[in-house]
């Protein structure tokens, strides 16, 4: 990692110029680029993003910078961008970390070559995969915990990563879950796991399309090829960007799977029906 | 006038009993029931629903059914399939479009499906609702085209079945 004097660095009122790092990583093939305040580095994980090389050479993919402003009052604003673009602005190191990291991820999901990256949780169950698509906040962590707790293995809670032979790698990060509790009981199921190698890319086995509703029984309607696609589709992070490579993945991926889709109750129970299922097909 | 199907900016995956279209100008994805599929691919301007439904016949081995024909043009059009000018009450049968449509509501479910694509950007996870779509990326090889903006807002729509109940 490199500090160097800051171009177009940050002006502290009676403190001169505030350095800036610059560091950059290599992931699935994209290259990112980071300027950021020093003391933000601390709140980054390593790698920012999973799998990826620190400090690679060559042009960048994305450029993302963090530029800190001083308000009348005597406060701090950090200004986030992605390639001179403001995403955003976060009054505290720590969240301007995590749209850093957010974002970088996100970056990397949209500009791989050769992968086509879909928004779900991925877990594998006798060589195949269980796929559970979904965006934000829609329990994917929680589902992907409870199917490993069931004996399933983590492979993502946040992509599945697909090849263009339709296999799907593993997104190999510690799960992320926003309640404390969650993420203390991730933390213990996980922790030496995800330290480790990640598992080797398997075939799609079941993609889960679930919402959740207290009370509910997963009594799930049985997909066709087109709609367990169109279930893929719908969380397809470059579908717009490269739509021909995602659906021509996504096919070959659905082809020996089975969709289902319905309400789902309580994660544990879903889980072994879940499982129940992919015995089945 | 005699459908004709759209096909210009169209990309189409066959799969073993649906066809799913990619509509580069709407970044829509459509998927199509085998019949919808074998209607739409013969919608070439010289066909008429009768003929349709006799082709559909002779491909699928159902019998002719003009009804589920006019269902299916109905979607298709809907779903933006269809070249502009094609009009079912123009077929003779219908004698208004509402009446059209309220027969063919009754005639089945939903042949062609659709999601809109979701951009980039709709897969933020920051934790904070809403993020700002990302800019274009710096590119070093000939460009994609960019996003064309974030999904609209509201709950997402569940699939709906083409074909109908399996």
């Amino acid at each position: 990692m490199l500090t160097i004097p800051p171009r177009g660095g940050v002006h502290v009122p009676g403190q001169g110029l505030e350095a800036l790092d610059v560091t950059s990583v290599r992931a699935y093939g994209v290259r990112i680029e980071f300027r950021v305040p020093a003391p933000l580095l601390a709140h980054l994980p390593v790698p920012i993003v999973p799998g990826a090389e620190q400090g690679s050479r060559g042009p960048a993919d994305a450029v993302i910078s963090v530029r800190v402003d001083h308000t009348a009052d005597g406060g701090t604003l950090y200004e986030i961008a992605e390639n001179g673009t403001v995403l955003g602005m976060e009054a505290s190191l720590q969240a301007a970390a995590s749209v850093v990291e957010s974002w970088a991820q996100l970056t990397v999901a949209t500009l791989a070559r050769g992968l086509v990256f879909v928004h779900g949780g991925v877990v594998g169950w006798q060589n195949r995969a269980i796929v559970m698509p979904g965006r934000s906040l829609s329990g994917k962590s929680t589902l992907v915990l409870a199917l490993v707790e069931a004996g399933a293995n983590y492979y993502s809670d946040e992509y599945a990563v697909f090849d263009s032979d339709g296999r799907i790698h593993p997104y190999w990060r510690p799960p992320k879950l926003r309640v404390a509790s969650d993420q203390e009981a991730a933390s213990r199921l996980l922790g030496g796991v995800v330290s480790g190698s990640p598992p080797l890319p398997i075939t799609l086995g079941l993609v889960l399309i679930s919402r959740y509703e207290a009370g509910s029984r997963w009594l799930p309607r049985q997909l066709s090829c087109g709609e367990t696609l169109l279930g893929l589709l719908d969380n397809t992070v470059p579908l717009r960007l490269r739509p021909e490579e995602s659906v021509k993945t996504l096919a070959k991926a659905v082809a020996n799977a089975q969709g289902f889709e319905g309400m789902r109750g309580e994660a544990a129970d879903f889980a072994e029906q879940a499982l129940g299922l992919l015995r089945r097909v | 006038m005699n459908p004709t199907a759209r096909r210009s900016g169209i990309f189409v995956e066959h799969l073993p009993k649906e066809v799913i279209l990619y509509d580069k100008s709407s970044d829509r994805v459509h998927c199509l029931s085998e019949t919808a599929a074998a209607i739409w691919e013969n919608c070439d301007g010289t066909r008429s629903e009768d003929d349709l439904a006799r082709l559909i016949e002779a491909r699928l081995g159902t019998p002719a059914d003009r009804k589920l024909v006019l269902q299916a043009l109905e979607e298709l059009e809907k779903a933006g399939l269809l070249e502009a000018g094609h009009d079912l009450v123009s077929s003779g049968v219908m004698t208004s479009r509402r009446e059209a449509v309220g027969k063919i509501a009754m005639a089945g479910s939903a042949l062609v499906a659709t999601i809109v694509a979701p951009a980039p950007a709709a897969h933020a996870s920051s934790g904070k609702p809403d993020p700002p779509p990302p800019p274009p990326p710096i590119r070093h090889n000939p460009p994609d085209p960019p996003p064309k903006g974030p999904n609209p807002p509201g709950p997402k729509p569940p699939v709906t079945p083409p074909g109908g109940k399996k």
